[in-house]
Formats: C-alpha cells, structure tokens, sequence
C-alpha cells in the first residue's frame, strides 16, 4: 500500500488546473477591458489555458493509471454531476477546453466581436469556477481536517489566478517565436520597447497584488485549518513550505520591487530578464503550495 | 459600437453577483440538511463496547469470510492494536486501548481500564464515500452495506481522502479501493456478517436501524457513550461504551451529512470569496486611478 494516494501527479493535475483557469481569465478580461497593445497577452493566455487543460487531463489519467476503464470513467463522472466535486471537475475542464479552443480560433483567424465577447463572459465564469474547484476538491474531503477549511479554494484560485497570468506573460515570446505570424502583434510591440517593458510593469503590479492577497489568504487558511503544525514543523513538507514562501512569494515581490526602480532608470533587459525570473518563480511556487498541501493533508490522515 | 465593457458597469454586475451568491447558496444548505427520517428496512449492527474481551474473532472472522491475506504487521510502543490501520486486505480491526493511571495501592486493576473496540467501515446512512465518488462505483444498498464495484472503480483515490474515518484503502495491485462490505453475500442468505457470527459475548449484535438506534437512546439515558447514532447524520454500526470514543482515537463529528458538510464549505467560500474579488477589485481601481492621475499630471507637466 502506498504511504500517499495522491502524489506528485494529483499536484501536478491541481496545478494545471488552477493555471489554466487563471490564464483564460486573464486572457478574457484583457480582451474585455484591455487595448491593443494587450492583444498578445490574450492570446498568449487563450494558449495557455488549452494546453493546460489538456496537459491536466493527461495527467490525471497518469495518476489514476487505471487505463482500462478511462473512457468509461469519464462518461461516469460526466453522468455524476453535481454529485461529486471530481465530476464537476471534468465537466468544467471539459467546458474551458472548449472555450479556449474557441477563443483560440477567433483570436488567431478572426470572428465576430460580439461572438468573442460571450465568450469571453462565459469563460470568466468557467475559468473562475475551475480554478476554484481545484481547492473545493480538497475541502470537500471530510476525513482529512487539514484541507477543511473555506480559505483553501480562495488560495488556490487566486494561486491559479497569479500562475496563469505568470506563464502566459511568459509564454508570449515563445509563442511568438513558434507562431510569428498570428502573433505579429508581439513583433510590433517588441519594437517599441518601451510599449513591451511597460505592459510587463504594468502586469507586475497585478501580480504583487494577487501575491499579497495570496499571502493573507495563505494566513488565513493557517489560521482555520487545525492541524497548521505540519506546516511549521520540521519535516520535509515544512521545508518546502519555507521555500515556496521565499521563492514563489516573496522572491517574486521583491524582483517587482526593483523593477519598478529600474523602469525609470531606463534598464529595459533588466526589466525582461528579471521579470521572467520571478515568473519562473511564482510558478514553481505555485506548484510547491499545492503538493505541500496534498502531502500534508495525508500525513495526518 | 465599443468594444469595450465600461470598468463601473463590470464592477458593479461583479459586486452583485458576489453578494447574490452567498444568499443562494444558504437556501441549498437548508434543503440538504434533513435528518435522515426514513429508515426502512434497514439493518445495523450494535456494537457494545463495555462486552468486548478483544478477543479479535471477529477480525479473524472479517479475513477468512472475505479471503482477504494476512499482512506483516508490526506491534509497537505497548500497543495491542494489531494491525493499527485498515487496508485493502484488513477490514476489521479490533482497538485495545489502556485507560487511567496505574495505581499500585488501587484494589483490582490498579485502577486500569480495559476496552476493547471493534472498528470497520460504518456503512453511514449518507455516505462520503458514495455522495463523492465519480463513477458511481460505490452506493448504499437499501438494507444497510454500502457497497462497491470493483470494475467500475477508476482508482481516483478520492473516497478515501472523503471518509471521515479512513475507511476505503487503495490497493496498488488493483488500482482500485477496498472495504468491508458487511459480508452483504451472507446477509443475502439470511445469515449475519461474518464478525457478529462469531462473536462469544455478544458485543457484536446485528438487529433492525430502527431497533439499534432504540438500543443506543437506552444506553443514553443509562449514562454511556454513543456513537453513530447522530455522527455525519447517522451511521448503521453503532457503537456503545462506558468510555468516551475519544479514547478510541473516533473523531467527533456533528449531525450534518457529507451533502451539508460541502454546502458549509461552499457558503464558506463564497464568503471569502466575496472578500477576496471585492479587495482585488478594488486595489485595481485604486492602481488605475493613481496611474491615470500619474500620467495626467505628467502630460500636464509636459505642456
């Protein structure tokens, strides 16, 4: 029998889930309240959000391992709805997928505007709802006290939220450079760099205000949850508690902290290459928090 | 036409929605959480503690019935309880637990108590197990045992995260779960679960719900311990004892059912979430403001 049902894989599959959530909400209120020059972040955040999401489901038939009887697995739990959280879950998934892959095409081939905005009113809903069921997944579990509490989904959606605005800021020049032509805009932008550096600063800015309510929310789930000592102790989960709190919190800060110093003393690279540190960080961070908590939980289950 | 939705207009339908939710939310958690009235035909089983001599027939019986293996167990730190935790190939476990401080000069025990508890799946009248899990792969039967189809069982690990004492065990072998089913193949025959078979004081007593919950009101009213009769809503193994259950290391759990259990997390959340959105929100708009007044002010200077 193993020590933990639920490994690294289920991390993983929470992790993706939560990210791609997070990017298709930043990709539909960018395109919904953002100019031009943020065209590429939506885009940028629709790619994400589909890859994501497929990566999840990927994995989660990785964990279960149970490949006989996926196919069949997956009409059940489409069949359980609103039973089971798992089974909101894959309807969700299945939901955003959609959309994304819709937003995909109408970002990238073009389609009526009033089309785009539904859906990206409906994605919103969507993309919160899965980012937010990555957490109630867990806080639904009764027998496992340490992920009872209702600070756990708040965490991990706005984590999903701060994930999937990071790897979709990062994934703009690589998606440009596998795709120069649908994402012209980005060459256009990159040359203004002063336009580029300052949507990264600007970025920025939400990304410390996501990661402060992150934080308070991180304290507010100790607070509620009754078994916090695992977190605090000294054992292998503690110590990767520590380093999420120094690399994917407060790193990411402090790497924001500066390049608000740089953008006026004119550092543009700085600014990039930093900038893509922290959000290297704030995704690695991401990832910790949530197999700390996973692990965590069944240690005193 | 613009192409844009005005930011006051967003703010204000996001506001609303937020406030909305949780009102709804608080409707679905009332109708969720009616006490379990309707018990039919339902069977139980007692289970009294202050008869067990922990002779561990029962747990002997609960293997050779079901043809579940032995596994190599460990005892440890004076602990009698052996195995100490169930698994895909333990079912049933009998918990010995030492009660009190030892006193020398005491008469008889020294002041000890000795309880023994005979502890397997609860067979829940409301389920975790089944309300969480995505294939359907387990249900409540019902006369009582909550059962499982090994076949449709996905192997996502997520009942056994949900019950609240543990119960179902994942089998690596299988890529599946495992239980106590309550021997439902003897009690299709007419014939009692395994354990209760062969029980010698009679610790174990497999009756009615409805006559098992009388039993248990009347040890109540007798000044002993119950548990199951209200824990999650109520369960069909009933537990009675002259010690609290604490001592057995049994969580204490209110009446609400797995059903009311998530519709308290789900207002929870919305709550929080309110919070959250409305003080993301507004650092938002505070943060555009300020820029707005910052650039304002710099074109003002420029001119």
């Amino acid at each position: 029998m193993s020590e933990f049902v639920w490994g690294p894989l289920m991390a993983t599959y929470l992790f993706l889930g939560g990210l791609a959530g997070g990017a298709y909400l930043i990709s539909a209120l960018v395109d919904l309240f953002k100019g031009e020059d943020y065209e590429v972040l939506s885009k940028s955040g629709a790619l994400v959000s589909t890859v994501a999401v497929i990566a999840s489901v990927v994995v989660l038939l990785l964990e279960i391992k149970r490949f006989e009887v996926a196919p069949l697995s997956f009409l059940n739990a489409f069949r359980q709805f609103p039973g089971s959280m798992i089974s909101v879950g894959t309807w969700l998934l299945t939901c955003l997928l959609v959309v994304s892959v819709v937003t995909v095409i109408l970002a990238f081939f073009g389609g009526n505007w009033l089309v785009r905005k539904i859906v990206d009113v409906v994605g919103i809903v969507l993309s919160l709802g899965t980012a937010a069921y990555t957490g109630l997944v867990l806080s639904y579990c009764r027998g496992i006290p340490f992920w009872g509490s209702p600070f756990l989904p708040a965490l991990f959606t706005v984590s999903g939220i701060l994930t999937g605005l990071t790897l979709a800021m990062l994934m703009i020049p690589v998606a440009a450079y596998i795709m120069p032509k649908a994402l012209n805009s980005f060459w256009e932008l990159y040359e203004r760099k002063a336009s580029y550096v300052g949507m990264i600063g600007q970025t920025e800015k939400y990304c410390q205000v996501l990661t402060v309510v992150e934080i308070v929310l991180l304290a507010l789930y100790m607070g509620t949850t009754p078994t916090t000592g695992i977190l605090l102790g000294g054992s292998s989960v503690s110590l990767l508690f520590y380093v999420y709190i120094a690399l994917g919190l407060l790193l990411p800060l402090g790497i924001g902290y500066l390049n608000s110093k740089w953008e006026h003393q004119g550092k543009d690279m700085m600014i990039v290459l930093s900038a893509m540190i922290g959000q290297v960080m704030v995704l690695l961070g991401g990832f910790i928090l949530r197999y700390v908590v996973l692990i965590g939980g069944q240690l005193i289950h | 036409m613009t192409d844009k939705v005005s930011r006051k207009d967003f703010l204000m339908a996001a506001g609303a929605s937020l406030l909305v939710a949780p009102m709804a939310l608080e409707g679905l958690d009332r109708g969720q959480r009616a006490p379990v009235q309707h018990l039919g035909e339902q069977r139980a089983v007692v289970v009294d503690v202050t008869r067990c001599i922990g002779c561990k027939a029962c747990q002997i019986a609960c293997k050779v019935w079901n043809k579940l293996p032995a596994e190599k167990t460990e005892v440890s730190d004076g602990e009698f309880t052996n195995p100490k935790f169930f698994s895909p190939i333990t079912w049933k476990i009998v918990r010995f637990k030492e009660i009190g401080d030892y006193d020398e000069d005491a008469a008889g025990t020294g002041g000890l108590k000795w309880r023994m508890l005979s502890d397997n799946c609860k067979h829940c009248l409301e389920p975790s197990c089944v309300s969480v899990c995505p294939a359907a792969a387990l249900w409540k039967r019902s006369d009582g045992p909550v059962l499982y189809d090994l076949d449709r069982c996905v192997g996502c690990g997520y009942c056994t995260m949900a019950c609240p004492w543990g119960v179902p065990r994942f089998d690596d072998d299988l890529h599946a779960v495992r239980k106590c089913t309550m021997c439902h193949d003897r009690i299709d025959q007419g014939l009692e679960p395994s354990c209760v078979s062969v029980c010698p004081t009679d610790s174990l007593q497999y009756m009615n719900l409805e006559e098992a919950r009388r039993v248990a009101v009347d040890a109540e009213a007798n000044g002993l311990y119950t548990y199951g009769v209200d824990e999650v809503g109520g369960t069909s193994w009933i537990y009675i004892s002259d010690v609290p259950f604490s001592e057995f290391g049994l969580p204490e759990y209110s009446t609400v059912t797995q059903k009311g259990f998530e519709s308290d997390i789900l207002v929870k959340f919305a709550g929080a979430g309110l919070f959250v959105g409305g003080a993301i929100l507004a650092a938002v708009k505070l943060y555009a403001e300020r820029r707005e007044a910052i650039m304002k002010s710099g074109s003002e200077g420029g001119n």
